[in-house]
């Protein structure tokens, strides 16, 4: 039993870092910004939330300060993209070369130290105590609260209120939005920052829990897996839920896995082959199925 | 202003703009009044479109003033228009086709809370439709309606937001009549609530029967605006094109030849598979100029398309000297000898980025000197341009000038000149004045009248009737992927040709199609 | 409130072109220099010892050489496809797929063939495999009108993770210690190399020359005309009578088999045998970008900026044996660069015109 336990825990471990950078992402994207420094934008939030950590202390100030760092670099992206109509996907590329630079830049006085003050594992009260799942689910970090609160916070702002209809305009159709009174270059600014904050908290859930020790390259490419579960999600937080835990799952297995019948690296190739399958059924673009792709991803706005 | 107030008036003052050297707007005055319909006439070209993105904010002047209810006001976004209660309804719906009605209702009401309530709108939407009597299904997605059911989701959207000016930039051109006639009831009801509506147009009938004014524009100039009560078609017809001015240019009768061009009863679908073109036959003979007029969007594009080998027909023939061209490629047509002079040249007949010689072999790359087998020879290329702008005049410092450097008028001279250089015998010309200086407009008018004397025939694609006139020797009108009639050219008037494009019948009249 | 409008720029020289190229260059490593220094580095000696080390020394020299090798191939083929505007960033996944398949020539198919032979068949393998792969995106493009930009990217990961099934599964070395590669190939097949240096000879060879292919067939050929007035103008392209599939689909094949090449070579000439994807390429297909973009989409300029960008991978060699920094490090220029050559096109595309107070219209 304690076995299950701690596979289960380990899959919710690998699924959170997923979860909080890909319904960042979404929201970039939603608003028709495709924002391909997730990366970039994790490295340097996994450092500077274990720098601030680490030399304040506390880790909750290592990771709202990440938060802001991811932020501030989506926001070099997003002038760029936005104000000066750049192609949004070498200024991604861009933002992950810069972003990776940095942190082991700023990280090289950091490798090997092990962080004292990292997150705990908090038991909610009473739901903890229901056997397994209490243990499994209400056991955790307290970031894994936050990312799943965020997920479905996230879904319920995008398609249950007025913002979201604003967002999705935006992204479908920027000169509707633009006729219906809306600032577009705004909204896109926000969900960019948005997606930013995101993959910074991502990164230093990471550093300040996950692994809480720093390495150069710690991120090992999870931002691209983010771009792909976005795709693999359908652009919706709740359906990221699954999906981001899911591959989560099959992060953990990799190591379970080696050597046995089933080779994992087949595994660590789904989301990628599936995101490009999403895409295919999305060409289609039949009434029946409806992916959620923007119709207006990638492309600069011109007023 | 602000919404409480009650609106009376709206007024511009000497609006004018310009885009490059060219005046879209000189200094145009209007006026329109709660309770007044008032009609926007112009042909294309005559900067309505301009004015009226310059009335709802989506663009701001170079000089000139909006007073609303004779305050002074600056609309530095459609937004700040809205909010003083002046909205505007595009051709082009600005709906999002994947949303629902309620969500694109829900995406430009002002008032609606934070959390998206879907039975709030439904029965804010009820309101309305009860008082102007129309329905549309709240959960529908937009994709899935009619363009009259979308139009009234965009007048729902207007009046949700208190909007006090409605304007309409061609309303009707996406309806059908019956569609077009429930339209007119429900500006008639927002009429009677004290509104104020100005619409684009250029249909008379429509006009003359619903509005109480028109305001008619001609190459950025205001012509004037008139009660529609003291006026007849005619009026507006000559106003819109302007007095019958003596033509500078004049085709000369010469007898024609031999048939080169022969469209045998053709139907083109569109982008969106509708039939733009229907059962359409004509003929073009040697030293012919055979115009086309009639009102953007009637399938113009369409035709130049199937003839010229970049779309292909779904029945019907055309034919070149006799031979089936139909549903071949741009290459096999222009080898048998058609020009084709594109319209909206920067969009489609220049490859901007590129050099001036590099655009002048992007028709005939594929032939000797310009390419042995699959290498280019730049020099022949060059040689080349040089005669060509030297012979069309071209003004440009050499031809290694990047294209995008020459000027709109010397843009289209190189076009002319690419097309017309090697003696074509058929020159396909879409629009080949549109949006050019007086200069160049005659010295291209000036080249295909020697093309023609020189035996070449002219598919002429205009929605300039005066050059319609000077240069054709005959003139048909389309109007909804028909040929409406087909006119010799003494048997010409502007009014016979303003009757045809608005889509009416000559009755009784000589009309040999 | 400030009252300006975003409008294209009609005059761009050649000349003012080139000078927002060098700026952006400038631009780069001045911030560079900026973050180093608020780390307490001194950016002058950081910059030194990158620059030192790559070009100021007959080993550098040879290091950077080497470097440049898969850059020069890589950015050859993406001018290509640049021009036509398909931004093909798979690159990385092509060069994967290129050592594949030189592999499955060199190791399995025919191991026992005359090097003289073998040889020149697994460049071709390595050439065919990185073709195919860069066909796929340009098929989807294409047939289903799919963009291009996320499929090149999710291929490059497909890629890095079927090598990685490879070398853990079934083709893993029999030979090597239960590491995860291939077995060595055979000594005979190993490239000659400069002496004292990791400069395979014919790889560079193949790069120099299919720089000069790739400009003559951008800037002497039909097709290469046909490219440049597709990216120029896809409606001007219809207009002509051009085929934008046939294009594209070409375009493809050179670019991602010029990316495998450079696979081909990489494993040839340097690791001799399949290892591990980010041993096979430090991200020369992403760098790539840069080196085309940067060479103006000029192969032949090409080479020049594949030597800089191989000198500065070389110089984070050098800052991580000097100054104990990592070698990601150098990514801080890669990116700063990038993103001064995405401002530098926006002012080399438009300019900004304030208006005057005529122009302002009347405030209420």
């Amino acid at each position: 039993m304690t076995w299950f336990v701690l596979i289960f825990g380990r899959f919710l471990v690998a699924g959170t870092p997923l979860l909080l950078g890909t319904i960042g992402e979404i929201y970039a994207e939603k608003a028709g910004n495709l924002n391909l420094g997730v990366e970039g934008m994790m490295a340097v939030g996994a450092i500077s939330g274990f720098a601030f950590a680490h030399n304040t202390g506390n880790p909750w100030i290592g990771f709202i300060l990440a938060g802001c760092m991811g932020g501030l670099l989506s926001l070099v992206h997003a002038f760029v993209t936005i104000s000066l109509r750049a192609n949004q996907v070498v200024s991604g590329l861009a933002l992950t070369m810069f972003g990776v630079g940095l942190s082991g830049f700023i990280g090289n006085e950091y490798v090997g130290i092990s962080l004292v003050p990292r997150f705990k594992n908090v038991a909610i009260p009473f739901l903890s105590e229901i056997p397994f799942v209490g243990e499994v689910l209400f056991t955790r970090s307290p970031v894994f609260y936050i990312a799943i609160l965020l997920a479905v916070v996230f879904w319920y702002i995008m398609f249950r209120t007025k913002w979201g209809i604003i967002i999705r305009a935006c992204g479908e159709n920027p000169k509707t939005a633009e006729s219906a009174g809306i600032n577009v270059y705004r909204v896109q600014y926000t969900c960019v920052l948005i997606g930013g904050v995101c993959a910074g908290l991502a990164g230093a859930y990471i550093s300040l829990y996950y692994i809480p020790t720093w390495i150069d390259g710690m991120i090992a490419g999870r931002g691209w897996i983010v771009i792909a579960l976005v795709i693999l999600s359908q652009w919706n937080s709740l359906k990221a839920l699954f999906s981001c835990y899911l591959f989560g799952s099959i992060y953990v297995l990799q190591y379970a896995l080696q050597g046995s019948f089933l080779n994992p690296t087949l595994l660590l190739m789904m989301p990628y082959l599936t995101a490009v399958t999403v895409l295919i059924v999305d060409s289609k673009k039949t009434l029946k199925y409806k992916t959620g792709s923007p119709t207006h991803l990638g492309e600069p706005y011109i007023k | 202003m602000n919404q409480k107030e009650k609106f009376f008036s709206l007024r511009a003052r000497n609006i004018s703009r310009c885009f490059g050297n060219i005046k879209a707007n000189n200094s145009i005055d209007f006026s329109i009044e709660a309770g007044q319909i008032m009609a926007l006439l112009g042909e294309n070209g005559a900067g309505k479109t301009t004015f009226v993105r310059i009335l709802s904010g989506l663009d701001q002047p170079d000089s000139g003033e909006i007073l609303l209810n004779d305050q002074s006001v600056y609309f530095n976004s459609c937004r700040t228009a809205q909010k003083m209660g002046v909205g505007i309804i595009h051709q082009h719906f600005m709906l999002v086709q994947s949303m629902t009605v309620a969500e694109n209702i829900a995406l430009c009401d002002t008032d609606s809370s934070f959390i998206y309530s879907e039975n709030k709108i439904n029965d804010k939407m009820k309101k309305f439709e009860e008082e102007y009597g129309f329905f549309v299904n709240p959960n529908a997605k937009i994709c899935q309606l009619s363009a009259g059911e979308q139009q009234r989701v965009e007048i729902i959207k207007a009046l949700f937001r208190g909007t006090n000016v409605l304007i309409l930039d061609e309303p009707t051109s996406v309806l059908t009549p019956q569609e077009a006639d429930k339209l007119f009831v429900i500006l008639q009801k927002m009429k009677n609530e004290g509104k104020a509506i100005v619409f684009i147009s250029h249909k008379l009938r429509e006009i003359m029967d619903y509005t109480d004014a028109v305001t008619v524009l001609r190459h950025g100039n205001l012509v004037g605006c008139r009660n529609v009560n003291d006026i007849t078609q005619d009026d507006l017809i000559s106003m819109m094109t302007g007095e019958k001015k003596v033509a500078s240019i004049r085709k000369e009768n010469v007898a024609v030849g031999e048939n080169i061009l022969k469209v045998a009863s053709i139907t083109v679908l569109d982008d969106r598979e509708s039939k733009s073109i229907k059962n359409m036959s004509f003929e073009i003979k040697k030293n012919e100029i055979f115009g086309i007029a009639g009102i953007a969007g009637n399938g113009q594009r369409e035709l130049v398309e199937a003839i010229t080998g970049m779309r292909n027909v779904s029945s019907g023939k055309i034919f070149i000297y006799n031979e089936e061209v139909q549903n071949s490629t741009p290459k096999h047509v222009y080898s048998k000898g058609v020009a084709h002079i594109p319209e909206e040249r920067i969009r489609f007949g220049i490859a901007s980025g590129l050099k001036l010689f590099e655009n002048t072999s992007i028709r005939n790359y594929e032939q000797r000197p310009y390419s042995k087998q699959s290498i280019m020879n730049y020099k022949a290329i060059k040689l080349k341009a040089q005669t060509i702008i030297e012979a069309f005049h071209v003004k440009t410092e050499s031809v290694d000038t990047e294209i995008q450097n020459l000027s709109g008028g010397n843009m289209q001279k190189l076009i002319v000149g690419r097309e017309m250089v090697d003696s074509p015998k058929l020159i396909v010309a879409s629009h080949p004045t549109y949006g050019l200086d007086i200069a160049s407009t005659k010295y291209i008018q000036q080249e295909l009248l020697t093309k023609s004397k020189e035996g070449a025939g002219v598919l002429l694609i205009s929605e300039d009737i005066d050059e319609l006139m000077a240069l054709s020797d005959r003139i048909a009108v389309v109007f909804r992927g028909e040929l409406m009639g087909v006119l010799n050219r003494e048997d010409v008037t502007i009014h016979k040709i303003g009757l045809l494009m608005a889509g009416e019948e000559l009755s009784g009249e000589n009309n040999n199609g | 409130m400030a009252r300006w409008r975003i409008e294209k720029r009609e005059k761009k020289s050649l000349g003012f072109v080139l000078m927002i190229l060098l700026l952006s260059v400038a631009s780069g490593l001045l911030v560079a220099s900026i973050i180093f220094f608020l780390r307490g580095v001194n950016p002058w000696m950081a910059l030194t010892k990158i620059f030192a080390g790559s070009f100021g020394s007959v080993y550098g020299w040879k290091e950077t050489i080497t470097k440049s090798i898969p850059l020069i191939l890589i950015g050859s083929g993406l001018c290509i496809v640049f021009s036509a505007k398909f931004w093909n960033i798979g690159a990385e996944g092509q060069l994967l797929m290129g050592a594949v398949g030189a592999t499955l020539f060199g190791l399995f198919l025919f191991p026992k063939l005359n090097p003289a032979i073998l040889i020149p068949l697994m460049f071709l393998a390595g050439f065919i495999f990185g073709a195919i792969w860069g066909l796929i995106p340009a098929l989807l493009k294409v047939k289903l009108k799919i963009n291009e930009t996320i499929v090149t990217l999710m291929l490059n990961y497909i890629a890095a993770e079927f090598i990685l099934f490879l070398i853990y599964g079934p083709w893993k070395g029999k030979t090597q210690f239960g590491f995860p590669y291939t077995d060595n190939f055979a000594k005979s097949l190993y490239l000659k190399t400069f002496p004292e240096s990791r400069v395979h000879i014919i790889t560079l060879a193949i790069g120099i020359v299919f720089a000069i292919v790739c400009w003559f067939l951008l800037y002497k050929t039909k097709f290469g005309y046909e490219i440049r007035i597709t990216g120029a103008n896809p409606e001007a392209g219809k207009y002509s009578g051009i085929k934008t599939s046939k294009i594209l689909i070409f375009g493809m094949l050179i670019s991602g088999g010029l990316a495998g090449l450079a696979g081909a070579g990489e494993i040839l000439g340097i690791h001799h045998r399949l290892c591990q994807p980010l041993t096979i390429s430090s991200g020369y297909g992403f760098t790539a970008i840069i080196v085309a973009w940067l060479g103006n989409l000029n192969p032949i300029l090409v080479v020049i900026t594949s030597i800089f960008f191989g000198g500065l991978l070389v110089g984070g060699d050098a800052i991580k044996s000097s100054l104990g920094f990592p070698h990601a490090t150098i990514e801080i220029f890669n990116g700063l660069i990038l993103f001064f050559l995405l401002i530098g096109t926006f002012f080399i595309q438009y300019r900004i015109r304030l208006l005057n107070k005529n122009e302002k219209g009347i405030k209420s």
